[in-house]
């Protein structure tokens, strides 16, 4: 065989039918003079038609009606469950009920003043001694600090506690 | 009804069209299935499974290829992964010695246990050279499509087949001939 392997594809190709005419020309005047690759496109002849013709039956009319019964009990069955999309659409419409209540409660909050904390009830009773009881003329002032009363923290707190020490190291009577 | 309109009306909300694709897929791929798998209960189930798969995600198809290939595509994988299956329960010592280097292919042909051999080959194949073979040869489909399919060039497609070819004529008559 003298370049027979260059033929192989070429007798593969032709077999597949996908070569040019100008290859098929060239196999068809190579294979006129080589037995052995005439030998070779044989084998491949055969090997591809045993193949082609190795097709399973037809399963049979019982097979394709259990298969069809099957298949649209199947697909019946995903029909009735909610797509996908529209599971996401509700969980995204949730979502943002949610998010609209919460800005709507804190804006309907927002004008409301806050309640006084501990410290701060702690802070006004100090100054119920300084300025007397909480009276019609001190309300004011008490609206005025109510704000600011209401964001003491617990260093504030501690705050009032020295002050308390202090008064009384001081023996200075409130 | 063209395939393309059936996608369209079922992404628009008319499932039912889906049943005509049933009926125009389910015998082809279900054959295509049993000639990969040769097992007809293992086809009834994975052919239907295709279906399933199909409908579930026809709503998100792109367009970028035919239905037609996008189903043969999910068939081919869904048929691939359950021969990958099977072929982790066979080790290397099961696989059968098919090849007889003392006959030629003509002589081996003749004989009653050479379809067995031959199928015994096929499933022995590297798994792109089986899927190049049995598409070209089974479902007589071009490299474009088988290409698609297989998601590599038609070039590779066509170096698969021909590499199966010369595979199963080796495994046949051995290393000899």
């Amino acid at each position: 065989m003298n370049n027979c392997g260059d033929y192989e594809d070429l007798i593969i190709g032709d077999l597949d039918h996908c070569i040019s005419f100008v290859e098929k020309e060239r196999l068809d005047a190579h294979l006129e003079n080589c037995e052995e690759c005439s030998k070779l496109r044989e084998d491949y002849r055969i090997i591809l038609e045993r193949v082609r013709l190795d097709i399973p039956a037809d399963p049979g009319k019982r097979f394709w009606s259990e298969y069809d019964t099957s298949l649209q009990a199947g697909i019946t069955r995903l029909k009735a469950q909610p797509p996908k999309f529209r599971t996401y659409a509700i969980a995204a419409s949730v979502a943002l009920i949610m998010l609209l209540s919460g800005v709507g409660w804190n804006f309907m909050n927002s004008g409301r003043e806050p309640a006084p904390s501990n410290s701060a009830l702690l802070l006004a009773r100090e100054l119920d001694q300084i300025y007397g009881p909480v009276s019609e003329e001190t309300v004011d002032k008490w609206s005025d600090l109510a704000p600011n009363l209401s964001s003491i923290t617990k260093s504030d707190e501690l705050a009032v506690h020295w002050f308390e020490v202090e008064d009384e190291s001081s023996g200075y009577f409130l | 009804m063209d395939d393309a309109f059936l996608v369209k009306q079922f992404i628009s909300g008319d499932k039912e069209v889906f049943s005509e694709l049933v009926e125009k897929y389910s015998r082809p791929i279900t054959m295509m299935i049993l000639k990969m798998l040769r097992d007809p209960e293992e086809t009834k189930d994975l052919s239907q499974q295709v279906f399933l798969k199909a409908y579930e995600g026809l709503s998100g198809f792109s367009g970028a290829s035919s239905f037609k290939t996008w189903l043969y595509a999910i068939a081919v994988n869904s048929a691939r992964d359950r021969l990958r299956a099977r072929k982790q329960m066979v080790t290397l010592e099961d696989a059968p010695e098919i090849a007889d280097s003392a006959k030629s292919v003509s002589e081996l042909i003749h004989e009653k246990n050479t379809t067995m051999k031959l199928r015994e080959g096929i499933a022995q194949l590297p798994e792109k050279q089986r899927l190049a073979l049995q598409l070209r040869v089974y479902e007589e489909m071009d490299y474009k499509k088988i290409a698609e399919i297989m998601q590599c060039s038609e070039g590779s497609a066509r170096a698969n087949f021909f590499q199966a070819t010369k595979s199963l004529k080796r495994m046949l008559v051995g290393q000899n001939e």
